[in-house]
């Protein structure tokens, strides 16, 4: 099998949902690619619809945890699956922190809390830390998909975990999977019943906009997406707050 | 050969059935002899348009999955459970007989213990469920049983249930029976459509709730009094 070696790319969209619109909330949704030569880090948080500054945890949370991704991966690379591994932790304990630091007598802490996924691929494989809902998925060269970041709500859709819980630690999830991928996709939870359907990955969406975003510049690839989400989803399949990340090679 | 958008058309979607997340909502209704007359045909008339204002709501009508249980000398399934977009119309109750109320809410539990083990095994996402019980008079049987299994079932979060009481409902009972942080209210006069408005504008906003959202109900003050 050809090895894959070209350089990762991508976007990533982040869209006011349309329940948000009307109600004039911002979009409580946060997300963000890293894409260079090595590998791609594909992150999403979602704010909590019920959290009146979750807006400001999930930027906080993503910025944080970007920026700490960032001075780590360029001062040296790892490659294996333990130094990855306590990388994202890093990265989740980071983001978290970033979270407890906005934290004021105007700002309490039940007001902050976001859900958080963060998904790195590289040559040989892919891992994700990720906490809530929303969902994680790595295709690999003969197109097969493998659910990395599953959704965890709780028994029932509108429960879930944030990373400012105090047991946070008990529903942060790593997970591995070794493999040359061609192309991850990560989502929050607007997006998670077209990306997924009962639970399992829906290719069909994935391979679309994958697809096409190859065609489109690179410089155009954040408006393309945007647009179709607007056009297609936003209003049409949910009223939620939609985040999308895709990178491929 | 670049493009500038993302053609729709060829991205496929799933199926469109409301995002698969279901909410379960059984009415339990009393149809005993003493709901003859204008009150069985008011409860009719508010049943219409219960489902009429559901499916004016696009995701409540992708979302909830409605059905009947009504009690009048036997307890009946009027209307297993069904989607409120594949529900062209609700079953015309009649009234008659005795007021088994026990038996009708345990029957209600039933029906949603069986119907989220069949959402689980879909491997559909659901809403808390919630169980509406109606009833204009005493119940003619043990009530025992349920109030243990709407205690439990409050207790560990397994639906919701609300009781209201209309005409010369037993609120005593219904007061045992329903959980504390939910007490029974007491419908005043015949007003089953403000009844059921408020309870359609209820279950949309439970269909678009998000995780992590407290859903605040709308308030019931135009059609209930707590009782005291």
């Amino acid at each position: 099998m050809r090895p894959i070696q070209k350089r990762w790319q991508g976007t990533a969209v982040s869209m006011q949902g349309s329940k948000h619109v009307i109600s004039c909330v911002p979009c409580q949704d946060a997300s963000t690619l890293i894409a260079n030569r090595s590998c791609c880090a594909l992150f999403v948080a979602d704010g909590a619809g019920s959290a009146p500054n979750s807006q400001y945890a999930s930027q906080a949370a993503i910025e944080m945890a970007k920026g700490y991704f960032l001075g780590h991966i360029t001062a040296r690379r790892p490659r294996e699956e333990s130094t990855w591994r306590s990388l994202l932790y890093a990265c989740a304990e980071k983001a978290r922190e970033a979270i407890f630091n906005l934290v004021s007598e105007e700002r309490l802490l039940q007001t902050l809390r976001t859900t958080f996924l963060l998904m790195v691929i590289d040559a040989n494989g892919a891992v994700a830390v990720h906490i809530g809902d929303g969902a994680g998925l790595v295709i690999d060269q003969e197109n097969a998909f493998t659910l990395l970041a599953p959704p965890e709500n709780g028994e029932y859709i509108n429960q879930t975990y944030f990373l400012t819980d105090s047991d946070w630690e008990e529903h942060l999830h790593m997970t591995y999977q070794p493999g040359q991928f061609q192309y991850g996709l990560a989502c929050s939870d607007g997006l998670q019943f077209i990306a997924l359907h009962r639970g399992l990955p829906f290719p069909g969406f994935a391979n679309g906009i994958v697809t096409q975003l190859r065609d489109v510049q690179s410089k155009k690839r954040h408006m393309a997406l945007s647009q179709y989400l607007g056009q297609h989803i936003i209003g049409k399949r949910t009223d939620d707050d939609v985040s999308l990340v895709v990178a491929w090679r | 050969m670049t493009q500038e958008m993302i053609d729709g058309s060829l991205v496929a979607l799933p199926e469109d059935d409301g995002g698969e997340a279901r909410c379960a909502v059984v009415l339990a209704l009393d149809c005993s002899y003493s709901m003859s007359g204008d009150p069985i045909a008011e409860l009719n008339a508010g049943l219409t348009e219960f489902l009429s204002a559901l499916q004016t709501d696009d995701l409540a009508a992708r979302r909830c999955d409605v059905a009947l249980v009504t009690f009048g000398g036997s307890v009946k399934i009027a209307q297993p459970f069904t989607l409120v977009s594949n529900l062209a119309a609700m079953p015309t109750l009649k009234a008659g007989g005795g007021t088994p109320m026990g038996e009708a809410i345990c029957t209600a539990i039933d029906q949603i213990t069986t119907r989220k083990a069949q959402y689980r095994q879909e491997g559909r996402a659901q809403y808390r469920p919630w169980i509406f019980l109606l009833t204009d008079g005493q119940p003619t049987d043990d009530v025992n049983q349920a109030q243990v299994k709407v205690q439990q079932g409050d207790a560990n979060k397994s639906f919701q249930f609300f009781a209201v009481g209309c005409f010369s409902a037993d609120m005593h009972t219904l007061k045992t029976i329903a959980p504390p942080s939910i007490p029974p209210v007491y419908l005043r006069g015949a007003n089953f459509r403000d009844m059921f408005k408020w309870l359609s504008d209820s279950m949309g906003r439970v269909a678009s709730s998000t995780p992590g959202q407290q859903v605040a109900l709308p308030a019931a003050s135009g059609w209930a009094q707590i009782s005291s």
